[in-house]
């Protein structure tokens, strides 16, 4: 295609490339894997310009411009790479490296966790220089169970910031201060769970050095054996958030959001993202149980207990009539299972009283 | 009785960009901002509780501390700090420091309450008005300063006794919009707040703008250091600020705008307060500004001490009641500014100068300048000079002019070692680079540039490096903390400017600082980490010496 034949073209890097109204450069150079780095991008949320890293030389302007917020326009030739580009992000991500206590944290940390260790090596940021004061201050006083708040590794992107307020809708967490006295903050400064928090988890996954660190998780990070994921749907509600499921050896050892997922692109809520130590608990239910003629639970075969939950429903039934009975169906079902669940209490039972748990 | 929170709440809901209003009012009432009344303002006004917060500590003069907005503040500027600011401030039962806050003619002015007071020589404070800027020397014409030493000028008759308001009556009944903007065009009239866009193209870009309604906004938070020709303005000829954005609103179609006032000028907020109400009655501005069936509308607001707001799109986000993160641009203000309609953000001396351009006439202005230069430039002066103070200079006049001649040279017995340019945005210019004009190509080819016109002198006495220290920290402080090359880069230069910071041997230091240097310039995302380099850079041009002394002894 040539700018002749479509006027909605720009050049990148000598070639000549299509766009969509609207299309930002830093989009078109991820379509056209041009591998321009950042550290503030999540691209579910609003371009924010903060990180510098995604700066491209464009033909005619002064100085290097943000690709995250630049838009494109016809005919626009642009440069992702050149050894001057490469220097600047390479000075950054040594400033980046000298705000910090340390730059490794462990994958467990969360989905994006990695992104900044990652362009600390592959642009041999890892310096020293730039030495001095560090900036975040971290919150062990904060003592909820899911969400690390170590902000000794933040580096100010506000992504945990934007998401909260862009895709939870939340606002739980904002911006204190200014400058390199910068703060993740809540309201007054107090813990997430006196905040508006709903522990949805967004904020720990979009974090791109491990600052806020999923505990969870976490409490895996040293067991040997090497992390395996495994996509799936969330086994709560009839939502069919996609999921992947951590584990190290045979044991689950954490959740993470499907960024690509398609009911929920990375959202979660804290009971698919927290509660999954139901899995291996030693109280969890692996057969059905009836009550033996003493009153006790003791195990039982399927059969054996629907039969019984069949006898006590008939005899409830006979006794008290149909309208006796009421049934409560799981919001965890999918709308099959639950239109069925309908169709047992008005055909089977013969009684109207039919709800979910969502509601009830 | 004071009033409650809600009766506070229902009169903001009532105004335009009413959240800076409403905390200045619940900060006076209650000497601080508590947690109860915050609560009650985001509920009141919808706005969540963590981002109203946030917002809160953005902002340096916010007390969240009972007795805050009672409590001194002295500024220790560069200037002020020449002059025994520190020692003041220890002096001072309960004193905490603020930055630079534009009278550096008078130092060193102390904040307490509502008040400004000034200590002059160390001694006793007291209250004092604005120094009137010193008389031009025979035979200079001035535009904005022409009529403010007059008697009254700060009165609306006083200001009708040296023509005022006859522009605007002028461009009301006989001008159209666009040859109001034409006049403006021919004067050569640019931005006089530092950027130094043409006047008249920003007015017709708006104009044209898609969208019915249009804002004007004065940018009159004067945050940068050396800076206080605005102040002068405003206190002594606040009539000429006001017909000048009146002015602005006809030629671009705006019925509303804002005058955005820097907290550290209470006394001015009064003197602004008085002369739009003494309009307001007399019909010049309303619902029926001047008899012409048009709305202009002026709305006073102040900030809240925060350097960044002076820089427009910060600006427009603070009015709005949104963390002052700069914007990013493209969009521009002109097509998307105050709560996204088409606005011009003009600094003070742009707008005081447009009634007199009206008056007069576009020829007259551009003769004002020397040479080629187009008109005016006010110069606040300040530091080791004879008599500092506002200079309102013909473009194209030579620094050494201002220094020795108009301003009275160095004190007795010294030499000026070098000035500052931009207030400090452009960095120092010393030895032969004090060789300019006044007149941004001059000062541009030095590397530097003229800005909103501050210039700080620094005599042979003083410690280069100190001042550059001085500098740098007042950067490190105002950075916002949006993008990482300032956030950092700020904080990684004072660092090694003060004691024991950064590498020990000479050729490390010079590594990082140029990298530093380099990188912020280019790449930080708005004017105030791509300016507080040229202090360094300066710095490392001029005073090679004292850096290498300076690291041999810190390193």
């Amino acid at each position: 295609m040539t700018s002749d034949s479509n006027p909605r073209t720009i050049v990148l890097d000598g070639e000549t490339v299509a766009f969509e109204r609207g299309e930002t450069l830093f989009e078109i150079a991820q379509r056209h894997r041009r591998d321009v780095p950042s550290l503030c991008y999540d691209d579910r949320l609003d371009p924010f310009g903060g990180c510098r890293l995604c700066i491209v030389q464009l033909e005619g302007a002064r100085k290097p411009v943000a690709s995250c917020t630049t838009k494109a326009e016809p005919g626009m030739r642009v440069t992702t790479h050149n050894a001057t580009l490469d220097m600047h992000r390479r000075v950054i991500l040594e400033m980046v490296a000298s705000e910090n206590r340390d730059v490794d944290v462990d994958e467990l940390s969360g989905y994006a966790s990695q992104e900044m260790s990652t362009l600390l090596d592959r642009y041999d940021a890892r310096s020293g220089r730039f030495d001095g004061a560090h900036s975040g201050t971290s919150r062990p006083d904060d003592g909820n169970p899911f969400i690390l708040r170590d902000y000794d590794n933040c580096i100010s992107c506000y992504r945990c910031v934007r998401v909260c307020a862009e895709q939870e809708g939340d606002y739980a967490i904002s911006v204190m201060n200014r400058g390199f006295d910068t703060q993740i903050t809540t309201e007054f400064g107090g813990f997430l769970e006196d905040s508006s928090c709903t522990f949805c988890g967004q904020c720990v996954q979009t974090c791109p050095t491990g600052a806020l660190g999923d505990i969870k998780a976490l409490r895996a990070k040293d067991v040997p054996e090497p992390v395996e994921k495994t996509r799936s749907v969330c086994p709560y509600c009839g939502v069919g958030c996609a999921v992947d499921i951590l584990s190290k050896g045979d044991k689950v050892v954490g959740i993470q959001p499907a960024m690509d997922g398609p009911a929920n692109e990375g959202a979660l809520c804290v009971k698919g993202q927290f509660a999954f130590d139901f899995v291996h608990h030693p109280d969890r239910l692996k057969t059905p149980f009836v009550r033996n003629d003493h009153g006790q639970l003791v195990p039982a075969s399927w059969d054996e207990a629907l039969d019984k939950a069949a006898a006590g429903l008939l005899e409830a039934v006979n006794e008290h009539g149909r309208h006796s009975l009421y049934a409560v169906a799981s919001g965890r079902a999918p709308n099959e299972a639950g239109y069925l669940m309908q169709k047992f209490v008005r055909a089977g039972l013969g009684t109207s009283y039919i709800d979910n748990c969502s509601r009830a | 009785m004071p009033p409650t929170n809600d009766e506070l709440i229902a009169r903001a809901r009532t105004e335009p960009a009413p959240l800076l209003p409403l905390l200045h009012r619940l900060h006076e009432r209650d000497g601080y901002l508590s947690e109860e009344a915050l609560r009650a303002v985001a509920k009141g006004l919808r706005i969540p509780i963590a981002d109203l917060f946030g917002t809160v500590t953005f902002y340096h003069h916010f007390s969240r501390q009972e007795g805050g907005h009672a409590a001194p503040r002295v500024c220790t500027g560069p200037v002020c700090s020449l002059h025994g600011a520190h020692a003041l401030l220890e002096g001072l039962d309960g004193a905490t420091p603020m930055p630079c806050s534009g009278r550096c003619d008078e130092p060193i002015p102390v904040l307490r309450g509502n008040k400004t007071f000034v200590s002059v020589d160390g001694g006793a404070l007291e209250q004092r008005s604005t120094p009137l800027p010193p008389p031009a020397p025979d035979g200079v014409a001035e535009c904005v300063f022409k009529h403010i030493r007059d008697p009254d000028r700060k009165t609306l008759s006083g200001y009708r006794a040296g023509g005022g308001y006859q522009a605007l009556a002028r461009a009301l009944e006989s001008l159209t919009p666009e040859s109001l903007i034409e006049i403006v065009d021919e004067s050569g009239l640019t931005g006089r707040g530092g950027a130094g866009f043409p006047t008249g193209r920003k007015w017709r870009a708006v104009r044209d703008a898609d969208g019915e309604r249009k804002t004007v906004v004065c940018n009159a938070d004067e945050g940068e250091p050396g800076c206080f020709k605005d102040r002068a303005l405003m206190d002594h000829d606040p009539h000429a600020v006001l017909e000048g954005m009146a002015l602005a609103c006809v030629a671009t179609g705006a019925e509303h705008a804002f005058l955005y006032l820097r907290y550290e000028y209470p006394e001015t907020e009064h003197l602004l307060k008085t002369a739009i109400a003494e309009a307001e009655s007399a019909g010049i501005l309303g619902a029926d500004a001047s008899g012409s069936r048009k709305a202009i509308h002026i709305h006073l607001r102040r900030g809240a001490g925060a350097y960044i707001c002076g820089e427009e799109t910060s600006l427009l986000n603070s009015l709005e009641g949104k963390h002052p993160f700069p914007r990013d641009r493209p969009p521009y203000p002109v097509t998307h500014g105050y709560e996204g309609t088409p606005t011009a953000v003009n600094n003070v001396e742009t707008l005081a100068s447009i009634p007199p351009i009206v008056r007069n006439g576009a020829d007259w202005y551009r003769a004002l300048g020397l040479g080629e230069h187009a008109g005016t430039k006010v110069i606040s002066l300040s530091g080791d000079i004879a008599r500092p103070g506002n200079y309102e200079v013909p473009l194209g006049l030579p620094l050494s002019t201002l220094l020795n001649e108009w301003a009275g040279g160095p004190r007795s017995g010294r030499s000026i070692q070098a000035v500052t340019m931009a207030g400090l945005s452009g960095g120092f210019l010393a030895d032969d680079d004090l060789d300019v004009t006044l007149d941004e190509p001059s000062i541009r080819a030095k590397g530097s540039f003229l800005g909103a016109g501050g210039i700080m002198v620094f005599d042979d006495t003083r410690d280069m490096v100190e001042v550059a220290h001085m500098a740098m920290e007042f950067f490190a402080e105002e950075s916002c903390g949006k993008c990482f090359p300032c956030r950092i880069g700020t904080q990684r230069l004072t660092e090694r400017l003060s004691t024991g910071g950064g590498p020990a041997t000479l050729e490390a230091w010079l590594d990082e600082v140029n990298d530093l240097n380099r990188t912020m310039k280019e790449t930080s995302a708005c004017g105030l980490g791509q300016a507080a380099p040229l202090i360094t850079e300066s710095l490392l041009r001029y005073f090679p010496d004292g850096v290498a002394s300076h690291v041999a002894r810190t390193g």
